[in-house]
Formats: C-alpha cells, structure tokens, sequence
C-alpha cells in the first residue's frame, strides 16, 4: 500500500530500523512528522545530522563526547586516585545521574563475550591497563553489569589489575533501594541472601 | 491445580474440540494412533512450553493450517487463569489472562504437571544427559529459581567452550572457569538438596508402590563437590584433557546421575520391570515432593500406563492416584479394566481419528 508514496514508504523503512520499533509505530511516526511543520523535520534533521558530525569518542575514557578529552577528563573537582570502569557510554551516564560518584571513568564499550568473538582486544583493554600504570589510580571500581558476560569481564580485569598494587572493588548487587521485596524477582532475592552483609 | 477448560485449534491431528474436564479422573480412550497422547501433550505444553515428543514445532500444528491454538482454563489457589499458547511456524507467544508474556519463564511452570509415559524408559537406559534432564525438570517445578541457575550455567559453559576452541590463553580463560565453577556450583547444590529430598520418598514408593524389596537410590556416580572450589579443582585436574578436547570436561553437565538398584546401576542390572517400576517411583516421589513443596497438587498426565503395569503395581498405583487429591488424565486403549475400578469423579473421552466425544455414560 506504501509503495504508491515512495517517499513516505522510505521514512516508514528507515524508522523501523530503531530498536524497539515495528513497522506499526514507524508509520505513526511517519505521519506525525507528516503533519509537524517543516521547521520541526528540518530541526530533528539537523538534530540527527549534528550528532553524527559532532560526537566522537573521548580518547582517554572512551566516553561519548564533543571534546577531547571530555569534560569529565578535564574536570579539576575529580579524585584522579578512583576510577570506574564501565561497558558503555549508557552506563557512565546512569552513575553520572546518580552523583554518588567523584572520580573519572573508562568505557571499555563492551563486554567478553567469546561467543560474539569478544576478547580483551575488541575492547578498550590496553588502553586502561595504560592509564593504570599512570600510577595515579588508587582504587578500580568495576562497574561492568551483572550478566555472566559482565561479571567475567570484571573477574579479568581483576586479574590484570591487582598485580599493579591497586585495590579493585565491584559495584554491589542485590535488591533495589524503594521497592517492596514481595515484588522483588526470586533470582534477585537468591542472590541478595547469598550477598547477606553483617549489621 | 485444575484444568477447567480445554480448548485446541489447529493442534496435531486433532479436530478444534473443547472439553471440560472432570476435576478428578479423565479418561482418553480408544484405538492406537486416534490422537489420545495428543490431547495428553498439548496440557503439558500449556505447562513446559515445550513439547515431549518432538522438538520441532512444525509437526505440532495441523497439516493444512498455519497456527495452533491452545487455551485453557485454569485455576490455582481458589483463583482461575485463562492460559493461551499461539504456535505458529515462525514462533510461539504466550498470553495469561488476555496479557502477553514477554518472558517465557513467567509462564512456565505455573501449569504444573507431572508426565507418566513408558517412553522415558529410554532416558533410564540411556546416556546420562536423559537421566539428568529428568532430574532438571522435576527441580524447576518446585524451584523457579533454578531455571536462572541452569541457564547461567549454559551461558558460561558456552563461552568457555568457544575459548578452548579458540586455543586462548590461560589469561582469558580464568574469569570463565571461575563463573563456571561458581554457577557450575549453584547447579549441583540445587540438584543436592532435591535428591535428599526425594531419596527417602522414592525409596518409600518403590516399595509401597512397586512392591520392590529391592533397596532403590539415585545419585551422582562419584562424590562430586558442591562448592566452587571443589569445581575449580576438578576443572584444574581435568586443564590438560581440556585443552586436547576444547571442550569443558567438568561440571554438572557431564555429571553422572545414576539411578541404582541394590547398590548397582539399574541401568547396567536392572530387569525390564525393575526400571518400569522405578521410573514410576521416581515419578510418584516426584509428585508427592511436589505437593510438599509447593502446597498444591500437580495435573497427573499418564500415557497409556495401564497396559504396561502387572495387576499388583497396577492396584498400588491406583490406590495412590485414588488418594491423590489433583486431577488425573489418562490415556488407554482398554477402557473395560477401568471401569471396574472406582474411579470418582471420572469422565471419558473417546478420541476417533482426531475427534474427541464426551461418552455420557461414563459420566458420574
């Protein structure tokens, strides 16, 4: 049926490659920005256009930035002795939002996954290992997920790590601040009691 | 645990039928290949999402249509549930009261039943991967836990199998042997504390049941350790044979689970009978565990059990499924020794070439 409006066919077409997007919602989008004045389509077009021209990696963190080195790189008001290393810019950000956290950053943009052909070099591996032996790192948080591929990768780097003489620490795991634990999933509530602290 | 209602479009060679039945004893009756373990099979698939006969969802949707439907109305602890499962050939999708389920595992297990068939015969005479997974099912139904245990477990043992393939370095290995060990652990700890549950059960069934004076066990065939270390030691004795292999050759996926039989593999040295009736002890200690566990009493599913029991297991059987509180299916293709027993509340179906009529006369 689309095929007769090719030009509404191709923006239905390019739409639904996002993630988490069909076919259906692609063409509710399409038809909203149909209906948008073109000043909108020409500010979403520029939009799209200035993050491809803009955005690169931070060459020390390989945090997503528009400088290099990024602002959080550059900060002065940051303990240089602490360093987070997480899988993606995503993840940096959600610690970020939380302001539990003083230090810099190393996005290692992804995790081990021998299955998908990940290892140490399809990550930013060496370039840590570098910045660690900077000598200015006192302590690695690893912030790498809790799936078996992000805890692997957090053993490894634990591995590498501690014979350099820095403390290595992990991000705690168990059940979320706020919620109930009846709604809690049984794996979490498993884990939490494994992970049971001392009061 | 009830099934209220049943309802199949497109499934196997059955005619679209909808049933209601009895809350106490069901009857499938009628001549071999009619579609009786069929009907059998589409309740345990509302439960497993899964099929145990065929791995392949092709053959479980009618030849001519494009999807089968199964639906069916079920109540669980005074509340009742309307379950659909949607197969077609691209995929399958579950919905629980008009709701989709985007994790599969929401939905499976909550339907629970336990299978009798003589087919899983063949899982006590064969390798120890059938005899594990006979295991593997009876735990996820009292621990909805484990299934993230094993699955986790699978993840790691992929990943690692892929770096001994790949010749990695010692290095890369590491973190994945510590994973494994320590999911490899949770599994084997899992499985521990069911089979002490079961044992004295099983051996109990074995007995009253069976009518065995044999002294019956299952286990795994060596001491194998529960804790992580224990595994990371295993898999430091086995690194050699593992690198000559590239595969893991440690953990609970090669873990020998022996059912035994005075002290002997009853595979290796038991007679026909003896593992007929074991099967049927193990999965009536299963049953009875079950009721233990979770308060409640699972849908008995038995494929044509009748005609492969003597008349002395065959009466013993019956006493349990007659103190059994839940609700019983069964298929036979001799409806005459049935009727004798007074099996109450009961309801029949007579299944013809895939069509399933209420015979009103059986009715109580």
């Amino acid at each position: 049926m689309l095929d007769s409006i090719p030009s509404f066919a191709r923006l239905v077409a390019e739409l639904a490659k996002f993630p988490g997007i069909g076919k259906k919602t692609a063409t509710r989008l399409a038809f909203f920005l149909l209906r948008q004045p073109r000043a909108e389509a020409e500010a979403l077009a520029g939009a799209i256009l200035e993050l491809k021209e803009k955005i690169g990696f931070c060459s020390r963190c390989f945090h997503i930035t528009e400088s290099d080195p990024c602002p959080i790189c550059t900060d002065p008001g940051r303990d240089e002795g602490l360093l987070c290393v997480v899988e993606q810019p995503q993840d940096l950000i959600a610690i970020e939002r939380s302001r539990s956290f003083r230090g810099r950053y190393h996005v290692l943009q992804g995790a081990l996954s021998p299955l998908d052909g990940i290892g140490p070099d399809q990550l930013r591996f060496s370039e840590l290992l570098q910045r660690l032996k900077g000598g200015a790192v006192r302590e690695l948080l690893v912030a790498t997920n809790f799936t078996v591929e992000g805890d692997a990768t957090a053993l490894y780097l634990a591995g590498q790590v501690r014979p350099l003489g820095i403390r290595v620490t992990r991000l705690a795991h168990g059940i979320p601040t706020g919620s109930d634990l009846e709604f809690v999933d049984d794996a979490t509530v498993n884990r939490a009691v494994e992970g049971r602290r001392d009061l | 645990m009830r099934l209220r209602e049943l309802k199949l479009q497109g499934f196997r060679n059955l005619q679209d039928l909808r049933v209601e039945p009895s809350t106490g004893f069901n009857v499938i009756w009628g001549d071999n290949a009619q579609g009786k373990t069929n009907l059998l099979e589409a309740i345990y698939l509302l439960g497993q999402l899964k099929s145990f006969r065929s791995n392949r969802r092709e053959t479980l949707i009618k030849i001519g249509r494009d999807e089968a439907r199964l639906s069916a109305g079920i109540c669980m602890s005074g509340v009742c549930h309307r379950f659909e499962l949607l197969l077609t050939r691209e995929g399958q999708s579950a919905d629980i009261d008009g709701k989709r389920i985007v994790n599969a595992a929401e939905m499976l297990g909550r339907l629970k039943t336990v299978l009798f068939t003589s087919e899983e015969i063949s899982l006590i005479r064969g390798n120890p991967g059938g005899r594990r997974s006979l295991l593997d099912r009876a735990i996820f139904q009292t621990n909805s836990g484990f299934l993230q245990i094993a699955r986790d477990f699978q993840r790691c043992l992929k990943q690692r199998n892929r770096l001994l393939k790949l010749a990695a370095e010692d290095a890369q290995l590491r973190p994945w042997s510590q994973k494994l060990a320590e999911s490899g652990a949770r599994l084997r700890q899992a499985r521990e504390i069911f089979l002490q549950r079961l044992r004295p059960r099983l051996r109990d069934c074995y007995r009253t049941i069976c009518g065995g004076t044999e002294e019956v066990d299952l286990g795994f065939s060596e001491r194998i350790g529960l804790t992580t270390d224990d595994l990371l030691a295993e898999l430091h004795r086995t690194a050699a044979r593992e690198r000559q292999y590239q595969q893991t050759l440690a953990g609970p996926h090669r873990d020998d689970l022996q059912f035994r039989i005075d002290g002997r593999p009853l595979k290796n040295y038991g007679s026909q009978g003896q593992q007929r009736s074991f099967l049927l002890a193990f999965k009536t200690a299963q049953v009875l565990d079950l009721e233990e566990q979770t308060r409640q009493s699972p849908v008995l599913l038995l494929d044509d059990l009748n005609s492969e029991l003597d008349s002395f297991r065959r009466n013993a059987f019956f006493e349990f499924l007659l103190a059994h509180r839940g609700q019983v299916f069964l298929t036979t293709t001799d409806i005459s020794s049935l009727r004798e027993r007074d099996l109450n509340p009961i309801r029949c179906f007579e299944i013809k070439a895939g069509k399933v009529q209420p015979d009103p006369s059986m009715d109580s």
